[in-house]
C-alpha cells in the first residue's frame, strides 16, 4: 500500500519559488491499476518520484506499507527501491554494452531474492514478454516496443510489489503503445500495485482508478 | 604523463648512479689522483671513457705512497687510440696497468682469468667487439684479447687494459711503427688509485695528498658521484619540474574529466539509484572506475617511457655526458610501482569530489536534466 499525506514540492527557478505539486494526498491499495494524466510540466512525473524514494519532498510524508520512507537512512530507502519498487522511465534505461538478458539481470546487483537462479528468471521474464528470441540481443538491435517490454521485464527482476511507469508510451506508436498497456494490465492480473503517469488520456481505459494532475494539484476523476 | 616524466627521472638518476657504484666498485679505489691540468679529461675517462693521453710530468707516485692513511697505491697510463682500429670504428682508451699493484682488474684476472695478465695481452671492455684470442692493434703492437670485463656503463666498458710495461714498449715502438708516436716516456703514469687504510678519513686522505704533491687533484668516489649529479642535475631539475607541473595540472584536469564523465553518465547513475544502489554504490563505482582509468594510464605512461628509454638511452646519456648502467629489474619495477601509485593517487584525489556529487545527486533530478 502506498499512501501519500498532504505531499508538496517546490523548486527555486530564476523567477523565485515554483510549486510543482501541491499538498497531494492519496491512497493506492495493493493491487491498484492507477493512471495520473496532466500536461507536460504538471507536476505527475515529480509525483512519480516521489512516491517512488527518488525525490525528497518539500513537505509531507509517503509511506510503503506503513513505512515512512523520507525518514529512513539512504541504506533502508534504496534497500526499499530495490526489493519493493519496479520503475519504468519514458527513456528506455537500458545500457548500450549489454545484452537483453543481461540489462534485466543489473537490478540483481542490489537485491538477490529468494526462489530460482536470478539467470533463469530473466530468461523466464523476457521469454513471458515474448523477447525469447532476443535473449542475446544488444539494445540498437532491438524495435522500440521490443525496448520497452525488456525495460518492464527489467523492472519486474526483483519481483517487487509496486510498478511506478513514467510515460512509458511516450515514444511508441499506437499499436506498440496498446501492447505495452495489455502487458501492464497482465502484470497487474498477478497482484502488483501499477501507477502509470501519462500526458496520454487514451490510456483511461486500462486503469482501475484516473487522476488528472493539473499545475501541481491532483484530482481523482473516478 | 606523470608516471612517464617520474618513471624518466629515476631511470637516469638511477641508471647513472647505477652505474658510478658500480663502475667505482669495480675501480676498488677510495681515491683518485689525476694531474692538475688534466682533471676534466681524467673524469672523462673514468665516467665516459673518452679516449685521451695524458701523464703527470714529475714522479707522483713514490710522494703519494708515503702519505699516512694510505693502504695501496696503484698507477695508471692512459693512452688513446688513434682511429679506426681494427676492432672498432671509433678510437679507445688503453689504460695501462701495474701487475703487481693494481686492484682494478687484479680479482676479476684472478677468477676468471686464473693467471696474471701475460706479455702483449690485454683485457677489452664490455662495449669492445672480438672473441677472446683477437689480435688487436695500437700503434704497430699487437696484443692478444684474452678476456672481457662485464658491464659497468661507465669509461671502463670502452677502454682497454695492458700492462704497462707493453704500455711504454708500445710508446717506444710508436715512433717508427705508427704515424703519430704516442709521446709517454717510461716511468710516466696518468693517475694513481689509492685504497685508503682501514678506519682511515678518505677526505683527510686527500686533504694530505693534496698538500704533499701539489701537481696532483685526489677526489674521492663521493666527489664522482657529486660530479655525475651535478652533470644530470639540470636534467633532473626539468624534469623534477615537468612532474610537479603536469601532477598540478592534471589533478583539476582529471576532476574535470571526472566530472564531465559522471555528468555525461548521470542519467545511468540515476537508473542504478533507482534500481536501489546506495550513495555508497554509486560513489564507489565512479571513485574506483577513476582509480582504474588511472592505473591504467599510468601503466600506459611507464610503457611509452620505458619504450623511448630504451630507443634512445644511448642518445640521451651521451648528450648530458653522464655514465649509465640500466638499473636492476628490481629497482626499476619498485620506480614504476612508485610512478602508478602515485598516478592512481592523483585520479584518486581529483575523482573524490565527482564521486560524492554522483553518489548525492537527485535521481529524478539527474534524469529529467538529462532528458532536457
Amino acid at each position: 500500500m502506498i499512501r501519500a499525506e498532504k505531499i508538496s514540492k517546490r523548486y527555486q527557478n530564476g523567477a523565485g519559488e515554483f510549486l510543482a505539486v501541491n499538498e497531494a494526498d492519496f491512497t493506492i491499495a495493493k493491487g491498484d491499476f492507477v493512471l495520473v494524466i496532466g500536461r507536460s510540466g504538471s507536476g505527475k512525473s515529480t509525483l512519480l518520484s516521489m512516491l517512488g524514494g527518488l525525490t525528497r519532498p518539500s513537505d509531507g510524508t509517503v509511506r510503503i506499507d506503513d513505512e515512512e520512507i523520507w525518514k529512513m537512512p539512504d541504506n533502508r530507502l534504496s534497500q526499499i527501491r530495490a526489493e519493493k519498487i519496479g520503475f519504468v522511465f519514458q527513456f528506455s534505461g537500458l545500457l548500450p554494452t549489454l545484452t537483453a538478458r543481461e540489462n534485466v539481470l543489473l537490478p540483481v546487483l542490489f537485491h538477490r531474492r529468494k526462489g530460482d537462479p536470478a539467470n533463469t528468471r530473466a530468461v523466464d521474464l523476457l521469454r513471458s514478454f515474448s523477447l525469447g528470441e532476443k535473449l542475446d540481443s544488444y539494445p540498437s538491435q532491438l524495435s522500440g516496443g521490443e525496448v520497452k517490454r525488456v525495460a518492464i521485464a527489467r523492472s519486474l527482476m526483483n519481483d517487487p510489489e509496486i510498478l511506478l511507469a513514467d510515460e512509458p508510451t511516450g515514444d511508441l506508436d499506437v499499436d506498440t503503445e496498446q501492447e505495452i498497456m495489455d502487458l501492464f494490465r497482465s502484470v497487474n492480473a498477478q497482484g502488483k500495485t501499477i501507477l502509470v503517469v501519462s500526458h496520454n488520456p487514451d490510456l483511461a481505459s486500462f486503469a482501475d482508478r484516473i487522476f488528472r494532475m493539473e499545475k501541481g494539484t491532483l484530482v481523482e476523476i473516478t | 604523463m606523470v608516471t612517464g616524466t617520474l618513471l624518466s627521472t629515476s631511470f637516469l638518476v638511477g641508471g647513472a648512479q647505477n652505474s658510478v657504484q658500480v663502475g667505482m666498485d669495480r675501480l676498488g679505489a677510495d681515491i683518485l689522483i689525476l694531474p692538475q691540468d688534466y682533471v676534466i679529461k681524467g673524469q672523462s675517462v673514468l665516467l665516459t671513457g673518452k679516449p685521451t693521453t695524458f701523464a703527470f710530468q714529475d714522479s707522483v707516485l713514490s710522494r703519494v705512497k708515503s702519505i699516512p692513511g694510505i693502504a695501496v697505491a696503484s698507477p695508471q697510463l692512459y693512452i688513446g687510440t688513434l682511429q679506426n682500429q681494427g676492432c672498432c670504428a671509433t678510437d679507445l682508451q688503453l689504460i695501462g696497468i701495474d701487475p703487481e699493484n693494481d686492484f682494478t682488474i687484479q680479482s676479476w684476472l684472478e677468477s676468471e682469468l686464473g693467471r696474471p695478465l701475460g706479455k702483449d695481452e690485454c683485457i677489452v671492455g664490455f662495449g669492445i667487439i672480438g672473441p677472446v684470442g683477437t689480435i688487436l692493434k695500437f700503434y704497430g703492437h699487437e696484443y692478444t684479447v684474452a678476456g672481457r670485463l662485464d658491464p659497468s656503463g661507465m669509461g671502463m666498458d670502452a677502454s682497454i687494459f695492458i700492462r704497462m710495461e707493453d704500455a711504454y714498449t708500445m710508446s717506444e715502438e710508436s715512433g717508427w711503427k705508427a704515424v703519430s708516436p704516442v709521446g709517454i716516456r717510461e716511468g710516466q703514469i696518468s693517475a694513481v688509485l689509492v685504497r685508503v687504510e682501514p678506519g682511515a678519513d678518505k677526505e683527510a686522505v686527500a686533504q694530505k695528498i693534496r698538500e704533499t704533491v701539489p701537481s696532483a687533484y685526489p677526489f674521492t668516489v663521493s666527489h664522482v658521484a657529486t660530479k655525475v649529479n651535478s652533470q644530470l642535475s639540470l636534467a633532473t631539475e626539468v624534469l623534477t619540474a615537468v612532474t610537479a607541473a603536469v601532477t598540478l595540472v592534471s589533478i583539476p584536469f582529471i576532476a574535470l574529466i571526472s566530472t564531465m564523465v559522471a555528468n555525461e553518465r548521470r542519467r545511468e547513475l540515476a537508473l542504478l539509484r533507482a534500481m536501489g544502489a546506495t550513495r555508497l554504490f554509486i560513489f564507489s563505482a565512479v571513485f574506483s572506475e577513476s582509480l582504474l582509468l588511472a592505473a591504467l594510464g599510468g601503466l600506459a605512461g611507464i610503457g611509452i617511457s620505458g619504450l623511448l628509454l630504451s630507443l634512445f638511452e644511448p642518445l640521451i646519456t651521451g648528450t648530458l655526458q653522464v655514465p649509465f648502467l640500466w638499473p636492476s629489474l628490481w629497482t626499476i619495477a619498485g620506480d614504476a610501482a612508485v610512478a602508478i601509485f602515485l598516478a592512481v593517487g592523483i585520479g584518486g584525489a581529483a575523482s573524490l569530489y565527482p564521486a560524492y556529487r554522483s553518489s548525492t545527486m537527485d535521481p529524478y533530478e539527474a534524469i529529467r536534466r538529462s532528458e532536457l
